[in-house]
């Protein structure tokens, strides 16, 4: 931002502004604190109260996800990619959303319409695609046991291959 | 005995040169210039998502709904170009402000899809202010142009013009990890601290990793049962992160915090496979350091001034009068 005019008028008119945009700014980056004490606090963009890595974890953790069942019945992973894109954060989010939303038989269409054109690779053998919420204990899970503790199928679908 | 009024004004108008602004403009306007140009087919993707997942944050509340893909590709397009000329220093008065907001405007709008990414946040903010500061005055199209019209309108000596914006910034960055620690001390008290709220997150992300098939790093799984690692890790966040703003008293604490927090950074990527790219190449934090010094000696060793030889710059990098002292 550049000032023009008489020099000390616009020295004294820059400072201000300098001062003003400061306090503004300083005073809008903190303001998102006060969501820490709400009930129901809600972040923003790029006005934020930066609460990741803040929420309390417990022993278990539901995960709403993608599973590919192959022929033989084995569980395939089906990447987030199947689903959506912008990163995996905001797909899994996506995900989560969509289920919520009683739209999990569309979801689950559209991923098994994606896997239906693999033809190489562990999800050629995919013959159904599963949409659920599986929950998992942590410390058992990186014991190695990488099964649910519960499961809830939102979804299944049939993977096409001769459409 | 001077007043508290007068230590703080002199404390935010400290001097700085131009050219350490003009290189704050330089960095993060070329990072911001790769980070949008390397996602443009992505952000274009994302713009014909299914339009009710769409949940407006910040300037996207204009219109607060998605737009027609085809006037996203022209905001975006216009993004890159105002980027452009940011970088460059072409016209700033003009075109610094009005990437700040554009810039502003489409990361909100990119964050506006479910999911809020921490990372984009402070880069938006540094942006903005060196947008409305006098980022352009040195290092730039326009102080050529000066140079061939000798318009007084821009300064080249070193002073408080050039110095606020970069205490703001400094500032804004300490706001945002301070703000992130004050999050986990009202979610879980110091309790946070004990480490296995740290290797919970961990386990938790991993988990998400693994299940939605992107992989969870081997060192998660290695770590895993190191509890009192997560301990020392969770300590040491907690105070780098609410004594962020000690960071700002002193140029030397200030380095310091930038060192420890990088390493924080550093070990979030290895141990939960998250890059804060911003964050990871030191970007965010080089407001803290003398930046335009490092040109200086770069310029200074034969080997590398051989390679800009054709354009080396004809006055020495100024500094203030104290830093010359």
């Amino acid at each position: 931002m550049n000032f023009t005019g008489d020099p000390r008028a616009r020295q004294r008119a820059e400072r201000g502004f300098a001062i003003g945009l400061s306090a503004l700014l300083l005073c809008a980056t903190l303001w998102p604190l006060r969501e820490n004490w709400r009930e129901n606090p809600r972040d923003s963009f790029p006005l934020s109260y930066f609460p990741m890595f803040s929420d309390k974890r417990g022993e278990t953790y539901e995960v709403t996800h993608l599973v590919g069942v192959a022929g033989n019945g084995e569980r395939r992973k089906i990447r987030h990619t199947y689903a959506g894109t912008g990163g995996f954060n905001q797909v899994r989010r996506q995900i989560r959303k969509t289920v919520r939303r009683g739209r999990a038989a569309e979801l689950c269409r559209s991923v098994a319409d994606r896997v239906a054109r693999v033809r190489r690779g562990e999800l050629a053998e995919v013959a159904e695609v599963r949409v659920v919420t599986g929950e998992y204990g942590l410390n058992s899970f990186f014991a190695g046991n990488q099964k649910p503790v519960a499961e809830e199928i939102h979804a299944v679908c049939n993977v096409e291959r001769n459409r | 005995m001077k007043s508290w009024r007068q230590r703080l004004e002199e404390f935010w108008f400290a001097a700085a040169p131009p050219e350490r602004l003009a290189m704050l403009r330089i960095a993060v306007g070329a990072f911001a210039l790769y980070y949008i140009g390397a996602r443009y087919d992505m952000l274009m993707k994302i713009a014909g998502t299914d339009a009710s997942l769409f949940d407006p944050v910040g300037l996207a509340v204009f219109p607060g709904r998605p737009l027609a893909v085809g006037l996203f590709q022209a905001i975006l397009i216009a993004t890159l170009l105002a980027n452009g000329a940011f970088v460059l220093g072409w016209r700033f008065r003009i075109t610094g402000p009005l990437f700040g907001l554009l810039l502003m405007w489409l990361l909100c709008y990119r964050n506006s899809w479910s999911m809020i990414f921490h990372s984009d946040n402070a880069m938006v903010m540094h942006a903005m202010i060196l947008g409305l500061s006098r980022a352009g005055d040195a290092w730039s199209l326009d102080a050529m142009r000066r140079r061939t019209t000798a318009s007084t309108e821009m300064s080249s000596e070193a002073g408080w013009q050039y110095g606020w914006p970069i205490r703001l910034i400094c500032a804004v960055t300490t706001a945002t990890y301070f703000l992130s620690g004050v999050a986990k001390l009202a979610a879980q008290g110091l309790g946070w601290a004990s480490g296995e709220a740290l290797r919970a997150q961990v386990a938790v992300d991993s988990l998400r990793k693994e299940l939605l098939g992107e992989g969870a790093p081997a060192l998660a799984y290695a770590l895993y049962d190191e509890i009192w690692l997560f301990a020392i890790l969770g300590a040491g966040t907690l105070v780098f992160e609410l004594g962020a703003p000690l960071a700002l008293l002193h140029k030397r604490s200030g380095r310091i915090w930038a060192a420890q927090v990088w390493l924080m950074h550093v070990g979030i990527f290895f141990v939960m496979g998250i890059s804060f790219r911003y964050q990871l190449t030191g970007l965010i934090f080089l407001s803290f350091f003398d930046a335009e010094r490092w040109v200086a000696w770069a310029a200074e060793r034969p080997r590398i001034a051989r390679l800009f030889a054709s354009r080396k710059t004809k006055s020495p990098i100024r500094s203030t009068p104290a830093e010359a002292a």
